[in-house]
């Protein structure tokens, strides 16, 4: 347990190191976000906008078109330089590798999402009171975490098709369309002045699912990665 | 005939299934129009229920067998259990693209609109896309045991997805004649749909057989032109 | 609500394309399988020529 936990911790510096070195995810995602923020309001004339009604699916369409940047970056950078083969080599456990991706991945896109909601409760001069940030920050937590952890997983299967730029919307849009329904419903209830316990349907549910899919890319990953 | 007793039974068996499935369905046609009686409030509209929830029952079934098939791959790497996994997400993507089209000919005169984002064909839709993508997959993969590895892993994790998908559209909203309207639901109609179910499940079977088949004679093929190079 | 028409045309495509749609769906399995059962027979029987 240890060992795993060791290997892990290893696997999420090294990514989180070569990503601040390259800072790949990191603009790619980021400056993709923006457009989608930018694309959003220049889609709507700027006195019809109600910012209560858009932020949830502006929002969430921002997170997970940028998340799914950051993701298909994510496996480019072992793919290209052949790194993958020395991770295979190692004597680190599959799941652990999948464990480790997962939580560099997460931390990336938490960044990304920090930064985008900034931006756009700008461009809509929106205040939150603090019981609204700390739900949305739980709720960006959960949902991101479901996502990325079907995300890592599809990654690697996208990368085996070698059409990922394609293939990995193609997969990861449906797969993550509880957390996309869950996240933009929670949303509009805490903008709406919603609590704790009228969100609790939403958080339960994102916990089971990233629960389940956690468990299944720690079991699956090894599959991927064979050649 | 053949040597191989699987491949015979699944000939036979998949003959068996379509022929009784053919005979019924003569049946139940029959039935939805004549037998059924005139639903009260939709009237003649609601005949269309009975092609409807078979034909999703049927995907869904599909879609847990490919998911199913796919786990079974992966743990014992048994050619027919790949095979079965692809046949099955293929009926189910077949059953699915019916319950699509049929749900919006329902919904428009019922509720004035073709689509509506009910939570019933909102989840079918997300399943039905990601067992197209499983088929996108394997073909991108280039076939062989690669694509069949990584169109596993997304069938396992699409059908994982199935319970998500259901209580999030159901929660997400829903105007759909649901579990309330079938506890109420007239003896004879429930008979009828039954019926429909029971025809669309051989089919099923008929079509599963066959393109089980299908794939054991593509790897024969490719056995032998190997052989042959 | 619709006219009688309109609704009877619904219907019927419903079921139209339901049974069209499995008509279509099993021909053209059958017919990938009759294809594959032609090729492995023309490649017997090149396998067969070519021996001789």
């Amino acid at each position: 347990m240890t060992e795993l936990l060791r290997d892990i911790r290893l696997i999420a510096a090294k990514d989180l190191a070569v990503e601040l070195r390259s800072k790949q995810m990191l603009t790619a995602a980021g400056v993709f976000g923006v457009l989608i923020l930018v694309v959003f309001n220049l889609g709507f004339h700027p006195d019809e906008r109600d910012p209560i009604a858009m932020t949830p699916g502006v929002l969430w369409a921002a997170f997970l078109f940028a998340g799914n940047l950051a993701l298909e970056r994510s496996l480019s950078m072992e793919r290209n330089d052949g790194c993958i083969l020395g991770l295979l080599v190692s004597p680190i456990d599959r799941g652990a590798i999948y464990l480790g991706k997962f939580a560099a991945n997460l931390a990336v896109l938490l960044v990304v999402e920090a930064f985008l909601l900034t931006l756009h409760l700008l461009f809509f001069s929106m205040v939150l009171s603090p019981q609204q940030w700390l739900l949305l920050a739980s709720l960006a937590f959960l949902g991101s975490a479901g996502y990325v952890a079907v995300g890592t997983l599809m990654t690697a299967v996208a990368g085996g098709t070698g059409h990922k730029e394609l293939v990995l919307p193609l997969l990861l849009i449906p797969l993550a369309a509880p957390i996309l329904i869950g996240a933009v419903r929670a949303t509009t209830a805490l903008l709406h002045g919603a609590g704790w316990g009228d969100l609790l349907f939403w958080f339960q549910l994102m916990l089971a699912y990233d629960g389940v899919f956690l468990t299944a890319g720690f079991l699956l990953f090894e599959f991927a990665l064979e050649e | 005939m053949d040597s191989n007793p699987f491949l015979n039974l699944l000939k036979r068996g998949s003959n068996v299934a379509g022929s009784a499935a053919l005979v019924l369905l003569c049946v139940h046609l029959y039935a939805a129009f004549f037998v059924a009686p005139e639903e009260v409030v939709q009237g003649a509209i609601q005949r269309i229920f009975y092609v409807h929830v078979p034909a999703a029952v049927n995907a869904f079934l599909a879609f847990i067998v490919a998911g199913i098939g796919s786990v079974a791959y992966l743990w014992n790497r048994g050619r027919a259990w790949d095979a079965t996994a692809v046949a099955s997400a293929e009926v189910g993507v077949f059953w699915g693209a019916i319950v699509l089209i049929t749900g919006p000919l329902w919904a428009k005169p019922v509720w004035g609109a073709w689509w509506t984002w009910d939570a019933r064909l909102t989840s079918t839709l997300i399943l039905w896309l990601t067992f197209v993508a499983y088929r996108l997959v394997r073909e991108l993969a280039g076939g062989g045991e690669k694509g069949a590895r990584f169109a596993a892993i997304l069938a396992i994790v699409g059908t994982l997805n199935i319970p998500f998908v259901r209580i999030s559209t159901e929660k997400f909203r829903t105007l759909h004649p649901g579990n309330v309207a079938k506890a109420g639901l007239d003896p004879t109609m429930h008979k009828v749909l039954f019926l429909g179910m029971g025809t669309f499940f051989l089919f099923t079977l008929f079509l599963l057989g066959k393109r089980i088949l299908l794939e054991e004679l593509r790897d024969r093929r490719l056995a032998i032109e190997l052989e042959g190079s | 609500m619709e006219t009688t028409g309109r609704i009877a045309c619904h219907v019927a495509l419903s079921y139209g394309v339901t049974v069209v749609g499995l008509a279509l769906y099993a021909w053209s399995v059958l017919r990938r399988i009759r294809g594959e059962g032609e090729k492995i027979d023309a490649l017997g029987r090149q396998a067969g020529t070519d021996a001789r």
